[in-house]
């Protein structure tokens, strides 16, 4: 029982520990989607006004991008984020997939293929709600002011 | 009559305001569905037909910038705060001039008129920070934003509490 007693404190703080990483990992990731969203955007903008050899860029740098929303799924659980962000994790990835298939039917419908930019800000709005939630979420967690606190003390002395 | 009293707004004031925070609040939605029609445009015009450039560009200085700026008069005539009435400004700087001169005037380097498409994802961003900010805006506020006085003080007196 003693021993159990001793291990189960440390035990715990390295799984609040993981479960930081995790957390921290999933803010990083949500922040680089948006960014990406961006990125994206810009590609397309290169292809219109430029050169249309850019249009490979964007697609290329998309199918890259949606390892980002599945990754956002996977860390989501480890790190435990809780239901409404988890629920928009899911949603962000469905809309990635919408984004993919919007793009498959401009032979057959192009008109609903038009879509795809509109789609576009969907994702942005889905991401920079997620990024800043989370942001907020673990800026919220106990123990956070305090380890602040600490770190200023520490870079004080 | 006093001059404090000259000032002050009367039922009439606040009814007034409220009626241009509610125009306010429709425009300011109006113009977040704008800018989805401009991009649903511009997707026509890369998916469908090369053409429908044309009503993109028209549907931004007609459609896009009209509602922006009748946000922004409703804004200004209800006396909606300054940051209301700045942010709604800064909308109408941005759709109006900053996006044609992306890409129109910065000469014909690429990477400037590629930079369209991204202000256009931070005007849609702005425009609902407005549409959330008209939503949340208290009705009997201090139009310099300082925070609403006690009644009886120099301050709206709401007609119908």
């Amino acid at each position: 029982v003693l021993s159990a007693a001793n291990e189960e404190p440390g035990s715990h703080e390295e799984a609040c520990i993981v479960t930081r990483i995790f957390r921290i990992l999933y803010v990083t990731l949500a922040w680089a989607f948006l960014l990406g969203v961006a990125v994206q955007v810009f590609l397309a903008g290169l292809a219109i006004f430029g050169r249309s050899i850019f249009w490979v860029t964007h697609r290329e740098f998309g199918y890259l991008l949606g390892w980002l929303p599945m990754s956002l799924i996977l860390i989501g659980l480890l790190g435990r984020v809780g239901r409404p962000i988890m629920g928009r994790s899911l949603l962000l990835f469905a809309l990635y997939i919408v984004h993919s298939l919007l793009i498959w039917v401009r032979g057959e419908a192009p008109a609903v293929a038009a879509l795809h930019p509109v789609n576009a800000i969907a994702l942005f709005w889905l991401a920079l709600w997620l990024a800043r939630r989370s942001t907020a979420a673990l800026r919220r967690e106990p123990g956070a002011a305090a380890r602040e606190l600490r770190s200023a003390e520490v870079a004080q002395t | 009559m006093t001059a404090s009293a000259k000032r002050r707004p009367g039922p009439d004031g606040f009814a007034g305001r409220r009626r241009s925070h509610t125009i306010f609040l429709g425009l300011a939605w109006l113009l977040v569905l704008t800018i989805i029609v401009q991009f649903y445009l511009a997707g026509v015009a890369v998916f469908v037909d090369r053409s429908y450039w044309e009503v993109h560009l028209a549907f931004g200085h007609t459609g896009v910038a009209g509602a922006a700026f009748l946000a922004l008069l409703a804004a200004a005539i209800g006396r909606l705060g300054r940051r209301t009435i700045g942010l709604a400004a800064l909308l109408l700087v941005q759709i109006e001039i900053v996006q044609t001169l992306l890409v129109a005037w910065v000469g014909e380097a690429a990477g400037w008129k590629a930079l369209h498409p991204v202000n256009a994802l931070l005007i849609f961003w702005l425009a609902l920070g407005q549409a959330r900010r008209a939503k949340a805006l208290p009705i009997d506020f201090h139009p310099t934003g300082i925070p609403k006085l006690e009644v009886g003080e120099d301050t709206l007196e709401p007609s119908n509490p």
